[in-house]
């Protein structure tokens, strides 16, 4: 009982903590609004209407939601085996480069082609990642300087894709010829951007949630983060349970990238194709506290700003830009406020706790081993 | 430099000081989370002297020397400098009142040459850093004293006993009065320990002042001029070393109040459960760690270890349960051989460890009690099916098990880091003695809890050994090892010495033992 | 002229080339060398990019509003350093992650800088601010060939390029680079000799953030004379990587910064050409076999790296062969542009570059946590 009640308020707090970020960074936000001589509620209701206030706009935001939803899944699969990686971007970009191999060179029904598609995706991603995790494991290469590398090759191996190997050649632009209709998530809304992948944040947030709460490897992977140590004597090998949780964080992402490519509006695949999301997805994980659950509002926050931040600069002319502005304040204050909630929580309990009578003092200026 | 000024200060000194010492601690007292580390404790040193500060692990010798190093802010008492009364409030300051410390691991970048760790000093302004200045005062330096050392060497390419010399240089160099060395010697070899030893004399009959921190009673009487004994946080006694011997130091080290007595049960042991046979791990710096150690764990039975921290226990425990792979030598447990296996081998052969490290090995602090409860039963079918774990079972079980050993929580779902020590401890008895195995490894199992909890430590271990259990009991306190074991050795540099009978030993014999005096009087 | 130009050219590494490679050069330069700083203390900054494109912006709108070049200068450092408060209160006061820290700053920064673009700018043609002069240095500029290419420069320009000796300079002959350098290594040992690791950072941190701020200004107001939001075009994060393929330090990093800046360049002249010049291949052959001698007769390493060291033979012979046959082989220019960033992760995963990795990257210092 008591549990249950410390468990709630612990998740409440934290709950509160993010809601009290997202609002004070909207309400920055709704100050760069005014600043521009737009009035708040002018503003505020613009941002809404075109967010939420058609049936386009908020198909737009839905559409938004899955790639930034399974991002964040990502960030939380490696955060949770204590691995960082930001090779997001570069694993959306080769998940969708695989995409295109699977949909324009393989004619099948759609029953068939679509989900060989989606494990194209994965499988792209998965290998990409796969590169980090091997140069982690083998070469003890750091995951986040090889992932910020990786990122910049992809882009570059993208440009290339698109232009030679690939290239429609019925037009001068960096594009693929258009990906068949069997290859392509069918619509949801007819004329709108809404696509039927929506199905895979519900699936998704599930299947992680209870990967990581209920499964063996999901165990692996949390044992593996709270400490190497740890799970060597628990009888795990750190490197194989941390490399796996690189890998399948890179198939999230590649799976991420399959939406962009066959959900988007134009059927033919571009250099691209939102590899930003790759870092978006990374501040709604934060916001969501790293829980799977808590993505969902979390990435409807960010999809709802990205919708209606674009169509706001119709309407009343305000730079999208400042969207991507208050994502990047996000992070700041999320990053701010843990810390305050971690000194907080660690003053409360040196007041409250009894004795954790170990002698630390003397060891206070060891260097970790 | 610096200190030669604080000595010019010192024309009025305080009329209870004794204007000789170079530091003199009065009724210093220091406070941590339920723990006394530091009891009004009272010491001084005189110019020209070197003292020895003597203790068990814990006793409160680093907190103090921690103080006095300005790290922390005693709750009472007062410190004086050359006479002088001071409120030392940072590293930096201890530097400009001329006290410098050697820590036990070594503050030297690895990676830069002697010189260049030496001229690291406080600068707002990049200023210029003459660094063959510096080598050319270096080489002055080491000469005066008589040691080798050249400046320009980079750290990571001399030996331990090299890099202590750049220690001591450096804070000679920085014109430190008094040294504070925290057990210097541990990875010393015999002779670089003659060296130091000649070299710290040299520098108190130059007058500067020493204050030698060890456990190892040689290492004292070979140099220190008086020994201040620290006990519980108190200091015992002060004694010339002259007018002192070697058991009466050691029996004022170990032989303290006995808190608590826990019955030693009378179990006639049965056959050999953990058999270690010539057991040699040598570090990728060819030091050997643990030195050709045998010796065998019966049913019925708590061997003990007994030594100071640093001897070869860590690796000796980490060959056995799989971490480490051994160099040479045969471990089985029962009829396994476990010589090349992993972790896992070990538990499956029904070994159970409370490890050294709680925070580092044994409790999973961000993961729930179910959780960590959990650790070693992945493979049972019992808790997992095809890939899932059932946490039906798992918290039922957890809950059973918080009940059964007395773990005080706000519930199993709470991460482990909400509960105190004492309770986090027991989570991890429990996880290890529920399983029923063999042989249970208990390395300094009651580090950091109070009585009760050690108590309860202890009637666990009993009861194991009544079940006709195995326990190996590797402790840094001598008390715990005398209480709990039938039979136990002592470690000293990774060998283990002879076999003694806990009945038959007395602490005095065993402190001296442990002291690194292999033949004891 | 031309036909001199022509005889001292070497297919694409011409004089033109070699003046290109060097403007190219001057604002990786410049965040790089504020990088290395940054990473020597512990602090790895993924905001550059950010950092940059704010000092491009802020220099620009200053530069223009105030009509002055100098005081557009000191704005462009300004806003480099406003982001870099934020980094440190993040990264050094909160001892939040740095790379996620990094990541934010970065998102913020581009954010705003775009989103002010758009306000300002956004209904009204840009003016072009005149760019700062070239200065052509004495006697030096008068050198054949050469003098022109190398000094008919701006002032930035010359700047960078004098930094890497003051930065040398500060890092290895000064008490304060000495704290840099031991605060990334053993922050431990910068505490114990009384100084305080965390103002130590906070200069590395503001280092990086003022240089990438001129960086930007380097871009904007130097170069173009305009502001555009592509500016900075992923020139933060190949100035993190010149700070990896130069292994942290000064020399290193200009090597580096040179070899991307080289490379643009390249790409630049390249890109209307339909084969590879063999000259290039003569050119790759030279690298390869210098690198191999470097690999070879590197005493530090310890160990020789075997692999790395075949791996280095076998390009050399391959681009020998290609050197010799001269094939009409195109290769895309995607390729060139990766070149860097694979010869950055080559360099990581051999062990040689891993040893000089400040130990304390990223790994925030406080005393008390036991």
């Amino acid at each position: 009982m008591r549990g249950a009640v410390a468990k709630l308020t612990s998740g409440g707090l934290e709950f509160g903590l993010s809601v009290a970020v997202a609002l004070f960074a909207l309400a920055i936000a709704l100050v760069a609004v005014v600043a521009t001589g737009v009035s708040p509620g002018r503003g505020a209701s613009a941002f809404v209407d075109g967010a939420f206030g058609s049936q386009l706009n908020y198909a737009g935001t839905f559409a938004k939601m899955v790639p930034l939803t399974l991002v964040a899944l990502a960030w939380i699969v490696v955060f949770r085996a204590g691995r960082f990686h930001v090779g997001f971007p570069g694993q959306i970009l080769i998940g969708g480069m695989f995409v295109s191999i699977v949909a324009l060179k393989v004619s099948l029904p759609a029953v068939i082609h679509l989900p060989l598609v989606l494990l194209g995706g994965m499988v792209g991603g998965g290998l990409y990642a796969g590169i980090a995790a091997w140069l982690w494991a083998k070469r003890g290469v750091n995951e986040i300087l090889s992932t910020l590398l990786l990122n910049l090759v992809a882009a570059q191996i993208l440009a290339w894709w698109v232009r030679k190997p690939f290239h429609d050649p019925a037009t001068p632009l960096p594009l693929t010829k258009a990906l068949p209709n069997s290859s392509r998530w069918p619509e949801l809304l007819t004329n709108t951007s809404l696509h039927w992948d929506v199905v895979l944040i519900p699936i998704a947030v599930i299947v992680v949630a209870v990967l990581l709460s209920r499964t063996l490897f999901g165990f692996r992977i949390r044992v593996t983060g709270a400490g190497e140590q740890i799970a060597r004597h628990a009888g795990l090998a750190p490197k194989r349970v941390g490399s796996s949780a690189i890998i399948l964080s890179g198939a999230i992402a590649g799976l991420a990238g399959a939406s962009l490519v066959i959900a988007g509006v134009t059927p033919a695949m571009g250099e691209d194709f939102g590899a930003d999301y790759g870092f978006t997805g990374i501040a709604v994980a934060l916001l969501a506290r790293n829980s799977p659950i808590a993505v969902l509002p979390s990435a409807l926050l960010f999809a709802a700003l990205a919708q209606g931040g674009g169509v706001m600069e119709g309407t009343v002319g305000i730079s999208s830009s400042l969207v991507d502005f208050i994502q990047g304040l996000m992070i700041v204050l999320v990053l701010a406020a843990t810390t305050l909630l971690y000194v907080v929580r660690k003053r409360s309990r040196a007041r409250k706790k009894p004795p954790q009578a170990r002698m630390a003092p003397a060891a206070d200026l060891e260097p970790a081993r | 430099m610096e200190g030669q000024r604080v000595q010019a200060t010192t024309q009025q000194p305080p009329a209870v000081v004794q204007t000789e010492l170079a530091l003199q601690l009065v009724e210093v007292t220091k406070r941590f989370p339920g723990v006394l580390a530091n009891d009004r404790v009272s010491l001084g040193v005189r110019r020209g002297e070197v003292l020895g500060l003597l203790g068990e692990n814990g006793a409160g010798k680093s907190t103090l020397m921690n103080i006095v190093y300005g790290l922390y802010h005693p709750d009472g008492g007062e410190i004086f400098v050359a006479g002088r009364q001071v409120s030392i409030s940072s590293p930096q300051h201890a530097l400009e009142l001329g006290i410098g410390m050697v820590h036990q691991h070594f503050m030297l970048v690895p990676d830069m040459t002697v010189a260049e760790n030496v001229a690291l000093a406080p600068s707002l302004a990049p200023g210029l850093c003459r660094l063959s200045d510096v080598e050319q005062r270096l080489s002055a330096l080491s000469q005066r004293f008589g040691l080798e050392l050249d400046p320009r060497a980079v750290i990571e390419d001399l030996t331990v006993g090299a890099r202590q010399r750049v220690e001591i240089l450096k804070l000679l160099y920085r014109g430190a009065g008094l040294l504070i060395l925290d057990e210097p010697t541990a990875a010393l070899t015999p002779n670089e320990w003659e060296e130091m030893s000649r070299f710290l004399r040299s520098m108190a009959d130059e007058g500067k002042s020493v204050i030698f921190i060890s456990h190892k009673l040689d290492e004292q009487f070979g140099l220190v001029d008086r020994c201040t004994v620290l006990r519980d946080g108190r200091v015992i006694d002060t004694v010339a070393i002259t007018q002192t011997d070697k058991a009466h130091l050691a029996r004022m080290m170990v032989g303290r109040d006995v808190t608590l007595r826990v019955e030693r049960p009378v179990v006639v042991p049965g056959a050999a459960i953990l058999d270690v046979r010539s057991l040699t791990v040598v570090d990728e710096h060819d030091r050997t760690l643990v030195d050709d150690v045998g010796f065998q764990v019966h049913e019925g039975e708590i061997f003990g270890i007994a030594g100071v921290a640093g001897n070869g226990q860590s690796e000796l425990v980490d060959a056995i349960v799989g971490l480490v792979e051994p160099n040479a030598g045969e471990i089985s447990l029962g009829d396994k051989r476990l010589t090349k296996l992993q972790p896992r081998d070990f538990t499956k052969a029904g070994g159970a460890l409370i490890p050294e490290d709680r925070h580092e090995e044994g409790i999973a602090l961000d993961l729930s009690l179910v959780d960590n409860l959990l650790l070693k039963e992945m493979q049972s079918p019992a808790y997992t099916r095809r890939g899932f774990i059932d946490y039906d079972a798992a918290r039922k079980r957890a809950e059973q098990l918080a009940a059964e050993y007395d773990v005080k929580t706000p519930g199993v779902d709470v991460p482990a880091r909400q509960l105190s020590g004492g309770n986090q401890q027991k989570v991890v008895l429990a996880r290890e003695m529920s399983r029923d195995p063999r042989l249970v490894i208990a390395f300094q199992p009651t580090r950091g809890l109070d009585v009760g909890a050690i108590e309860f430590v202890y009637n666990k271990l009993n009861e194991k050994k009544k079940e006709g259990g195995a326990v190996l009991l590797i402790s840094f306190e001598l008390d715990e090892i005398l209480t709990l074991a039938d039979r136990f050795a002592v470690i000293v540099n990774g060998r283990l010495l002879q076999v003694l009978e806990s009945d038959k030993a007395d602490p005095e014999t065993v402190g001296l033992l442990m002291g690194g005096e292999a033949s004891p009087a | 002229m031309n036909s001199v130009i022509a005889a001292i050219g070497f297919g694409p590494f011409d004089t033109d080339w070699l003046a290109a490679a060097i403007i190219l050069t001057a604002p990786l330069l410049l965040a790089a060398m504020g990088e290395l700083v940054s990473e020597r203390a512990g602090v790895l900054n993924v905001g550059l990019e950010g950092m940059m494109l704010a000092g491009a912006f802020f220099s620009y709108l200053v530069a223009w509003k105030a009509n002055s070049l100098v005081v557009g200068a000191f704005a462009g450092i300004g806003a480099g350093l406003l982001f870099a408060v934020v980094m440190g209160l993040l990264s050094i006061v909160a001892k939040a992650d740095q790379i996620v820290s990094g990541v934010g700053v970065n998102l913020a920064a581009t954010g705003l800088t775009s989103f002010l673009f758009d306000q300002i700018f956004g209904n009204r043609a840009q003016v072009v601010v005149p760019t700062m002069g070239n200065i052509k240095i004495p006697l030096l500029e008068k050198i054949p060939d050469f003098g022109p290419a190398l000094f008919d420069h701006d002032i930035l320009t010359y700047i960078a390029f004098l930094l890497v000796p003051a930065i040398w300079f500060l890092l290895y002959r000064t008490r304060w680079g000495l704290a840099i350098r031991a605060a990334g290594e053993m922050p431990a040992a910068v505490d114990t000799a009384g100084i305080n690791v965390q103002r130590v950072r906070w200069a590395g941190v503001l280092t990086a953030g003022g240089l990438s701020g001129l960086a930007g200004a380097n871009l904007a107001i130097v170069q173009v004379g305009i502001f555009h939001q592509e500016m900075s075009a992923g020139r933060g994060f190949l100035a993190l990587v010149a700070v990896i393929f130069g292994r942290w330090t000064p020399l290193g990093v200009l090597g580096a910064c040179l070899v991307l800046g080289g490379a643009d360049a390249l790409q630049l002249r390249l890109a209307d050409q339909s084969a590879v010049p063999h000259q290039l291949w003569v050119v790759l052959t030279g690298i390869a076999v210098v690198l191999a001698l470097y690999m070879v007769l590197a005493k530090r390493g310890r160990q020789r790296q075997p692999v790395a060291l075949s791996l280095v033979a076998l390009v050399a012979a391959g681009a020998v062969v290609l050197a010799i046959a001269t094939p009409h082989v195109s290769l895309p220019d995607q390729l060139w542009r990766s070149l860097p960033y694979l010869l950055a992760l080559a360099v990581l995963a051999g062990a040689l570059s891993r040893s000089r990795m400040p130990s304390k990257l990223t790994i925030p210092y406080s005393r008390g946590e036991g």
